[in-house]
């Protein structure tokens, strides 16, 4: 980025040194997925997630601590009424901790996802009044998921020990499925986050959308209780597969990745970078419609 | 061609209004224009019929040169901003095309971006970051930011406890320390007080000193004739005027229309034909006095007409008012045309753009008053010495000055005329 210092200039107009390429405004000069831009707006990324981070718990009395509470609590219901009550199978596994290694995946994901889809008009403002690559604004929420995700993880490690579930090297796996978790909620994110600025019905359709997706995802049971070939189908919903991913890395669990997280991967690719094609197909028509 | 800043070609911008500015805002419309489109062929028609193009920017080309300050002036809904909006890449022209030499920086707003829940500190590095700054340029800049704004004390409060006048200003300064090669900014005088607005004037001008360029949105006309050097007007999205900016602030005085005079539907009734100045036209020197003239037309009898011309300084504050006489109602009653002609003794109004109209009311018994307003004229009044730019106040009377030393000698010597 080119920077004029004011002492540099004081005296004399600023020297036209081989005039520079001018920036140019036209219709559509502006194409492809252009990841150079991205980079050139990068600290505009940090800190747009950095404020979503330090505002986030602003006026709370239990600030950061929500970030746990949420997956938690989640946990407790699940354990009484799938575990205890409609006794819902395991893979072996003692409940809480069997819907507690799920949760914080699912969490991250679903938070996010909410997030991303909100983001634009959220920052309505900020599309109205600056130029920025739109999709920033998606990517910072993501961001800041990943910080609760952080915490929440720190409980699920200690309840692993307390339950005798021991790390093992598997859980540098951990690390491909976080990407693979945020890939997801970005890809679907970009889809609801561009339709949202023209469609506010999105708003409305996230919460069931999060809601009926966590049902097609083994986080209250085990992916176990579908066979072959359905279950590898199921990879289709990437989550499936992110979790299958969690319990085998951190507990242990026999339903090994395998066909179902391959298919998973194909379908976060498709989901993310037609999202991707969309989001900047569209984004030069965010300032007008939002 | 040398040091051209900005140009645009045939810039266009469209929107759709109605169902918001680019057609739907629900799904639910969506399908069912779908669907009345499948049942009628004629369906597209239909939709432009609901949703009405109009064009923000209509074939706008305009040029800068490098260190002018230009004034973009017009009507609300002219297109101001909509032009401000695409040179600074927020949306995309519908046709045409604008070239900028030289890294641009956008203030559409004062503190866009600013989080109330954020310390003063925060926001600082908030804003630097949405306009454009880098961290380590903010890094470096901050106390002076932060000293211009004076808010040393509270810069690690929230700002949701700042007076308005305190988040002002220190949105203000992050914005004033943003240094591009050209400068985009919208109505940003519109909010502050009196002190607000020098700072914001006096950092536009240090900044066209450095040989930056300006482009600014105002409707404050004043600080238009006293900041810029180019004027750019726009009427409905087209371009109305681009020159000096005196030519622009003419073209604008007589685009505008005092409200009065189109909700005046017995316009029939009484006519307030074109302002002439004479001798020299509308260009005055400030110790002449000027001849004003024009006709009125009633069309019919109407009692008690009333006239009077007002001089208004670019601020639209009204500086000069003279009525034929100004206790007693005019004996204008039966119809016809009277041509009407006001001589003012010499003003000594400082040089500038004033704004000349005449009005004139009627009284009908048990009626609503008729009213008649002229159009505007703008009148330059000039001095050859005197620069317009620097002077405060309204008035430079021809005033004598006597100076001489007391103790000298009387009678002769150090003696001083001064004008």
């Amino acid at each position: 980025m080119i920077t004029i210092h004011s002492n540099q200039i004081d005296n004399s107009p600023p020297k036209t040194q081989s005039r520079p390429t001018p920036v140019r405004r036209e219709a559509g000069s502006r194409k492809g997925l252009r990841f150079r831009e991205l980079i050139q707006f990068r600290e505009l990324l940090v800190f747009l997630a950095w404020r979503d981070i330090k505002v986030r718990y602003k006026q709370t009395v239990l600030g950061g601590l929500w970030a746990i509470i949420q997956p938690l609590m989640t946990m407790v219901v699940f354990s009484i009424f799938f575990g205890r009550l409609a006794k819902i199978p395991s893979d072996g596994i003692p409940y809480p901790i069997f819907s507690y290694a799920a949760l914080t995946p699912w969490t991250l994901f679903s938070n996010s996802l909410t997030k991303a889809s909100t983001s634009l008009v959220g920052n309505a403002n900020l599309v109205r009044k600056i130029y920025f690559p739109r999709i920033i604004s998606p990517i910072a929420a993501v961001l800041t998921g990943a910080v609760d995700f952080a915490l929440a993880f720190i409980i699920l490690i200690g309840m692993m020990f307390a339950y005798g579930y021991y790390p093992t090297w598997r859980i540098i796996w951990v690390l491909p499925l976080l990407l693979l978790t945020m890939l997801t909620s970005l890809g679907a994110g970009l889809w609801l986050a561009a339709l949202n600025v023209t469609y506010r019905d999105i708003r409305y359709i996230v919460p069931f959308l999060t809601q009926i997706w966590m049902f097609a995802t083994p986080v209250a049971y085990p992916g176990s209780m579908l066979d072959e070939p359905w279950r590898s189908l199921y990879g289709l919903n990437p989550m499936a597969g992110v979790i299958e991913g969690f319990r085998w890395a951190l507990l242990g669990s026999e339903t090994a990745a395998g066909p179902i997280f391959l298919v998973s991967v194909t379908a976060v690719c498709v989901m993310f970078f037609s999202g991707m094609v969309y989001f900047q197909k569209v984004e030069r028509h965010f300032a007008d419609v939002i | 061609m040398s040091n051209i800043a900005i140009q645009t070609v045939s810039l266009s911008k469209q929107y759709r209004i109605g169902a918001g500015k680019l057609g739907y805002r629900t799904i639910g419309d969506t399908l069912s224009t779908g669907f009345r489109r499948l049942i009628h062929r004629s369906g597209t028609a239909e939709v432009a019929e609901r949703n009405p193009i109009i064009w923000a920017l209509d074939d706008v080309s305009i040029t800068c040169r490098s260190g002018t300050i230009t004034a973009i002036i017009g009507r609300n809904g002219s297109g101001k901003t909509t032009l401000l909006k695409i040179l600074a890449g927020i949306t995309d022209p519908t046709r045409g095309f604008a070239e900028l030499f030289g890294r641009p920086g956008a203030l559409l707003e004062v503190g866009t971006g600013f989080h109330a829940e954020l310390t003063g500190r925060e926001n600082v590095y908030m804003n630097g970051a949405i306009l454009g700054m880098t961290r380590r340029e903010i890094d470096g800049k901050f106390d002076e930011i932060v000293a211009f704004a004076e808010v040393e004390p509270f810069i690690d409060t929230a700002v949701k406890y700042y007076s308005s006048g305190m988040y002002l200003r220190l949105a203000f300064s992050v914005a004033s320390h943003l240094e591009p090669d050209i400068l985009l900014i919208d109505e940003v005088l519109a909010v502050g007080d009196a002190e607000f607005q020098r700072k914001c004037i006096d950092r536009m001008s240090t900044f066209s000193r450095q040989g930056r360029t300006v482009l600014f949105v105002s409707h404050n006309l004043a600080a238009v004739q006293q900041l810029c050097t180019d004027g750019i007007v726009l009427d409905h999205g087209r371009l109305a005027c681009s020159g000096t900016v005196t030519e622009a602030l003419t073209t604008y005085a007589r685009l505008r229309r005092d409200p009065d005079r189109s909700s005046d539907e017995n316009s029939s009734l009484l006519q307030i034909h074109p302002l002439e100045i004479q001798p020299q036209g509308s260009r005055v020197f400030i110790g002449d006095p000027l001849v004003v003239r024009f006709t009125v037309t009633l069309g019919h009898a109407l009692e008690r007409t009333s006239l009077r011309l007002t001089l208004r300084t670019a601020g639209d504050e009204v500086i000069v008012y003279t009525a034929p006489d100004l206790f007693q109602q005019t004996r204008l009653i039966e119809p016809g045309t009277y041509s009407i002609s006001v001589t003012i003794p010499p003003l000594w109004l400082k040089p500038g753009i004033y704004d000349m109209r005449v009005k004139a009311v009627a009284e009908q018994p048990g009626l609503e008053k008729i009213r008649a307003v002229s159009d505007p004229m703008a009148v330059q009044m000039e001095h050859p010495h005197l620069h317009h730019i620097d002077l405060p106040g309204y008035i430079v009377p021809n005033a004598q000055w006597d100076i001489r030393r007391s103790e000298s000698d009387r009678g002769e010597g150090a003696t001083m005329l001064c004008r």
